[in-house]
């Protein structure tokens, strides 16, 4: 008998007891990049770890319907579970066909990371809305910045190495609430990793403003106290940045409270070459993918379940199906046993 | 008629009545104009006409010319491209040498909102005819759109003018507004969101996003020219987009009320912000605009320099 699973987790209930299991809709990893990993690579790599679906964040050229198309369609060759999203915005800046994508059933569009051209922004915000859609934005200020590599807190002061500021993001993220309440169009927020932004998606909320957001899980599990002159290599160099153990334990808080939506992988392939750099050298991503959802709920159940386990998992499929405006076929299995959770991608 | 005016800077304090007596009396030229050979009124022999076109213009500005000529008048066409302003001249100066050499009335098209105002204080004893400022104001286009809407439709009271384009930006549909509204008309805006005024109903109109939705209730479809430069400013995304959303098709054409009619002020963009097989067709009034805007350059220049209000 052939399992419906891309790994089969009999073989788990044959050699550990099997403590806790919750079947929940296909896992969606909302945001997620190919980097240096090629489109089939991906593909396995997010069906092995139990994701149904695997959104990838658009960069800018990839705003023009055609080009989607081309992008979806390469994508279906890996296997269905690859979903390239559309940017907003085309090579060059200029404003994406955001209104005939929307009309062919888009509802999420993503401006590329590192945009800080407002008053672009502003003009996207007015364009988009009433058409349907929801803009995802990654909002930092980059003049605060610098070449931070690290948060600008305790391990930037220890280490003696520049930070990027929480108020960078802050600040960025007040912005860009402020854009598209202007024109009430619907925002998505990417990589919140402070308070200071979260209090200020709490409070556009309860003025009744329609944001989204969502938290990559390395800043759910981990803290700039773990920046240290040894460690410091890729698995580190992420971004956001791991910000203090104050803004980590918000981002649980905000998690429990439902006001953030989805938890993603964030994953960003890095080559070898780039991982053998030195930490100062290695540009920001994230090499976990497969292993993203066990150790999410690992570090869930380590830290004694910081938030309800329904706010968990609706962050990990209603939420994210929500922001994108479908839902992807299929559940994903989560499974405790003595050695940890596991995650399996069960197909319908 | 009863008329005071001497300037027509803007439409600001006209009344319905005016409207309607302007219309009457620029329609009741049109005679004279398409007859063969043309029957000028030489009401305005003796006067000197300075067109002074400090931004680019072919349409307004060889309008103005062909109004002024049957009329009878004298016309000097000045442009800011090879006048003494390109030598450092300031405006106050050009106006004032103009002036002095014995010209009776200015027509003024100029890019800085405000600027008829400013030169009629200059020179006051000498009359101003705003050919355009900025995106403020146009008011012989507004002029001419009614005109144009009345000889198809007989009246404008209860019709809905549906405004579609870059409202934002346009000279031409602030002066629209005011005329539309003047002859008891309802004005409706759409168009991207980027293109339209922060608040429409300011502006004495609505706002309907969608199109089809603005069309279904419009007697007049009035088009504007798409600017290319707006593309390229980020408020919208491509000409193709444009066109399959705001454009005027047949499609578009087909949503709105029986009979309805399309305006464009022109140059058009075909394929932009109107199908040829539209800007072309049976509901057109563009090429009736042209003409309707001889007949009020006319009826202006006669009526406020020439005696014709008698």
């Amino acid at each position: 008998m052939s399992s419906r699973y891309a790994v089969d987790p009999r073989t788990l209930e044959l050699s550990e007891k099997v403590l806790e299991a919750w079947r929940i809709p296909a896992a969606i990893d909302l945001f997620c990049r190919a980097g240096a990993k090629s489109g089939a690579a991906l593909a396995a790599e997010a069906r092995g770890g139990g994701w149904g679906l695997t959104a990838l964040a658009a960069e800018a050229g990839s705003g023009d319907p055609g080009a989607l198309k081309a992008a979806r369609l390469l994508a279906a060759e890996n296997g269905a579970g690859l979903l390239p999203l559309p940017s907003a915005l085309c090579a060059g800046g200029a404003m994406a066909e955001i209104g005939l994508m929307a009309q062919g059933g888009e509802k999420l569009f993503c401006v590329p990371e590192e945009f800080e051209d407002w008053r672009r922004l502003r003009a996207l915000f007015c364009y988009a809305s009433g058409l349907g859609c929801r803009l995802a934005v990654r909002p930092c200020l980059s003049e605060l910045c610098a070449s931070g590599q690290i948060n600008d807190g305790g391990a930037a002061d220890r280490l003696g190495m520049k930070g990027v500021p929480a108020v960078a993001e802050a600040i960025a993220v007040a912005a860009v609430l402020t854009l598209a309440g202007e024109w009430r169009a619907p925002l998505h927020v990417r990589g919140v990793s402070c308070r200071a932004s979260l209090e200020a998606i709490r409070a556009a909320r309860r003025g009744g403003q329609d944001v989204t957001c969502d938290v990559a899980f390395m800043n759910l599990l981990h803290t700039e106290d773990e920046y240290d002159a040894a460690s410091l290599g890729g698995a580190l160099k992420v971004w956001p940045v791991l910000r203090g153990a104050d803004d980590r334990a918000a981002l649980w808080d905000a998690l429990d409270e439902g006001l953030i939506t989805a938890v993603v992988s964030n994953h960003r392939a890095r080559s070898a070459d780039q991982l053998s750099l030195p930490f100062e050298e290695i540009p920001f991503g994230s090499e976990k993918l497969s292993g993203v959802l066990p150790e999410l709920l690992d570090g869930w159940e380590a830290r004694g379940r910081p938030c309800g386990v329904e706010r968990l998992l609706t962050a990990l499929g209603e939420g994210p199906a929500k922001v994108l405006g479908r839902s992807a076929a299929g559940h994903t299995l989560l499974v405790r046993a003595a050695s940890g959770w596991r995650a399996f991608y069960e197909n319908e | 008629m009863s008329w005071n005016r001497k300037n027509l800077l803007d439409l600001n304090d006209w009344t319905p009545q005016d409207f309607e007596d302007f219309v009457k009396r620029a329609l009741s030229l049109k005679p004279r104009l398409v007859s063969v050979p043309k029957r000028p009124l030489d009401s305005l022999r003796g006067f000197t006409v300075a067109n002074l076109f400090f931004e680019n213009s072919t349409r307004t500005r060889n309008s103005f010319d062909a109004a002024e000529r049957m009329t009878g008048a004298e016309v000097i066409n000045w442009s800011a491209s090879g006048s003494s302003m390109s030598k450092g001249e300031s405006l106050r100066d050009t106006v004032w040498t103009l002036c002095e050499m014995g010209v009776n009335a200015l027509v003024v098209r100029h890019s800085a909102t405000g600027m008829p105002y400013y030169i009629q204080k200059l020179v006051p004893h000498i009359p101003v005819f705003n050919a355009g400022d900025g995106a403020r104001s146009h008011p012989t286009q507004g002029l001419l759109d009614i005109t144009a809407a009345v000889e198809r439709l007989g009246t404008l009271k209860g019709k809905t003018l549906a405004i579609i384009g870059d409202i934002r930006y346009s000279r031409v549909a602030r002066s629209d507004i005011k005329a539309f509204c003047g002859m008891g008309a309802r004005v409706i805006l759409s168009g991207p969101r980027t293109l339209m005024p922060t608040r429409p109903e300011a502006l004495g109109a609505e706002y309907e996003p969608d199109p089809r939705a603005a069309a279904a209730q419009a007697d007049i479809l009035g088009l504007l020219r798409v600017q290319l430069e707006r593309q390229e400013a980020g408020l919208f995304p491509s000409v193709k987009e444009y066109h399959a959303r705001y454009g005027a098709t047949e499609e578009l054409l087909a949503c709105a009320r029986p009979g309805a009619v399309v305006m464009h002020p022109a140059p058009i963009n075909r394929g932009v912000e109107v199908a040829s097989s539209v800007a072309d067709g049976a509901s057109s009034l563009i090429r009736e605009q042209v003409l309707c805007g001889v007949l009020v350059r006319m009826a202006l220049l006669d009526i406020c320099l020439g005696g014709g209000a008698r």
